[in-house]
């Protein structure tokens, strides 16, 4: 149904480290302590990091702890980056680690909301959108039901788009684990939605 | 109608379009006929397309400012925790830190394993002194024939009087320390025996010892054994300086404890005499001819076994203070010949000089085979603690 479109990652999903020879220069000078040049790599990124970090932590607060964390750490570490992996690979790596750590140190049961966020504006119809809001804050919420490691492995996949192997080489884990656990934690996050993702089809067969 | 259903897994990854051409047909083909594995396909394919309408957050106005602002103060004041070596990393892509907490938990096993031992008495600690509290009981049956008497037989050398020290009445009140007999024996390679007899005779002297029995012959090379005694503390030093004559050919140093036997010794001592005091008491009492005579017979035997075994102590104090070492003297062959040029000497020494090398060379593969099997435990330890912390460390140092 809706799936089209999107970013399947039919085996040949990830792109070869650092296909964007500007972005090598960036890396470059910034491995050197070049802040302009790492601010405009930060200016690239922080979108994807900033929305894994969000949906990874599940509020606005702790996203933004992790995503500053993630590239503070990342400047930090840029010398010792060798480009085994794309440098968005990398940085997502940082990423969810700087978010587990939050989460895992936090308190549980985090306060969630969706009114801090900022969303891009696209208001057609007030009683669609309205509607749309909800079952977004359904999802999310559900989302953080779940636990880190699947959370972590569907937002690599489902709302990032990385390919599985990707996903194995940020998180560190064979192949093999990386379909095991995201049909796991899909299977675990479609018990939740059990009423928006009923298992009897609907308009398809 | 089909009972299997696809696994889970198989289907989420089906999903994703992961899947060869077979695999696709063949989960095409059970789809087709299971109502129950589509419904959970169809779940599935829901959930994901719920997850995939979820909006992109985006980072918030002031973020790309707030991370430059931080990294700005950093680079002014270097960052905590990264002081000492800033982004040093040894051989391997270790970092220090994982590096130095490996050798923390190492020291930590080492210091463990260290203390077990004495928490733990062995095994073979505990059968000693289980042994020792068995043999030392006082004896009250006098035997004879025990098996240390072989012991003295092993000697060829004339014991000299006995020095005036133990009093066979009065058994000296020993503490308990070892008491131990040793002995050694030496093959020195001299240049001249003549000279080298004579410097083992000063050796001997000057160490408070004396040269008990010697042996020599005249022969072509000349060659001689001597035992000499020397006193226990002078014994390594002796060694030495006897070594120090030539070139050691053969060294046998051993030494036998006998503090089981000295305090056996003066336990069965100490019960004979007051055995003998009791018959004395009796013999001031006793009214009968009959009574006295048998005492008496008594007593001579009592005084007897006492007299035996305070020698054989007495033998054991001269052993254990006086070392015996047996020193053969050769003198190195000359390397003269009417030849003139001398081919199986030659060929000799070629031959030692070859076996000598390969005789190093086993010697050095032996100790590298020791040396890593000595390693492996703290190998083992090691990797397992620096496994254990960099799994630890991942999560504060993620980008490493």
């Amino acid at each position: 149904m809706a799936t089209g479109g999107w970013p399947t990652g039919s085996a040949a999903g990830e792109p070869p480290a650092d296909v964007d020879p500007a972005e090598g220069r960036l890396i470059e000078r910034s491995r050197h302590g070049d802040l302009d040049a790492f601010d405009r790599l930060v200016a690239a990124h922080q979108d994807r990091v900033y929305h894994a970090a969000y949906r990874i932590t599940g509020n606005a607060d702790d996203a933004h702890d992790a995503a500053q964390e993630t590239f503070v750490k990342a400047f930090r570490a840029l010398p010792r980056y060798r480009h085994e992996a794309a440098f968005a690979t990398w940085l997502h790596r940082i990423a969810v680690n700087a978010a587990l750590d939050i989460v895992r140190r936090r308190p549980q049961v985090p306060p969630v909301s969706l009114e801090d966020v900022v969303l891009p504006a696209s208001a057609h119809n007030p009683d669609r959108e309205a509607e749309r809001r909800e079952v977004q804050q359904r999802v999310h919420l559900a989302l953080q039901q779940l636990s880190p490691d699947h959370r972590v492995i569907i937002v690599l996949r489902d709302l990032q788009g990385m390919a599985y192997e990707e996903i194995a080489a940020v998180l560190r884990i064979p192949l093999g684990t990386v379909r095991s656990r995201l049909s796991r934690a899909r299977d675990a996050l479609r018990r939740v939605l059990h009423d928006l993702a009923p298992g009897e089809p609907l308009e398809e067969g | 109608m089909m009972r299997v259903h696809l696994p889970l897994e198989r289907l989420s990854v089906y999903l994703d379009g992961r899947t060869d051409a077979a695999e696709r047909r063949h989960v095409e083909a059970h789809l087709e006929v299971c109502a129950a594995c589509r419904g959970t396909l169809a779940a599935l394919r829901r959930t994901v397309a719920l997850l995939r309408q979820l909006q992109a957050v985006r980072a918030p106005a002031g973020f790309r400012a707030a991370v430059r602002q931080r990294l700005e103060a950093e680079q002014a004041s270097p960052p905590r925790g990264h002081l000492p070596f800033p982004g040093v990393r040894l051989p391997g892509g270790v970092h220090w830190r994982s590096a130095l907490a490996a050798a923390a938990v190492l020291l930590v096993a080492l210091f463990a394993a260290n203390l077990w031992p004495d928490l733990v008495p062995t095994r073979r600690q505990a059968a000693q002194e289980q042994q020792g509290v068995r043999r030392g009981l006082p004896v009250q049956a006098v035997d004879s024939g025990r098996g240390s008497e072989g012991l003295a037989q092993t000697r060829r050398v004339g014991i000299p009087a006995v020095p005036p020290r133990a009093q066979v009445s009065k058994v000296p009140p020993l503490p308990f320390e070892r008491q131990v007999v040793r002995q050694a024996e030496l093959t020195v390679e001299v240049t001249s025996f003549e000279d080298a007899s004579a410097s083992l005779v000063r050796i001997a002297e000057a160490s408070g010892g004396f040269v008990a029995d010697s042996t020599t012959s005249q022969g072509e090379p000349p060659q001689g054994t001597f035992v000499l005694r020397i006193p226990a503390r002078a014994f390594s030093r002796t060694l030495e300086q006897i070594g120090a004559l030539g070139e050691v050919r053969g060294r046998r140093v051993s030494g036998q404890d006998v503090t089981e036997e000295f305090v056996d010794l003066q336990a069965r001592i100490r019960n004979l005499e007051r055995h003998e005091r009791q018959l004395l008491t009796f013999m001031e009492r006793a009214t009968r001819m009959a009574d006295l005579l048998a005492i008496e017979q008594e007593l001579s035997r009592v005084r007897g076994d006492i007299e035996r075994l305070g020698g054989r102590l007495r033998f054991l104090v001269h052993r254990v203070e006086l070392a015996a070492v047996e020193v053969t003297l050769q003198e190195k062959p000359r390397r003269t010949s009417g030849i003139f040029w001398d081919f199986t000497a030659l060929w000799r020494w070629m031959q030692e000089a070859f076996l000598g090398t390969i005789r190093q060379l086993l010697a050095a593969g032996e100790r590298l085979i020791v040396s890593l099997s000595a390693l492996a435990p703290v190998l083992v330890v090691g990797l397992a603690g620096r496994g254990v912390i960099r799994r630890y460390l991942r999560r504060g140092a993620s980008a490493v």
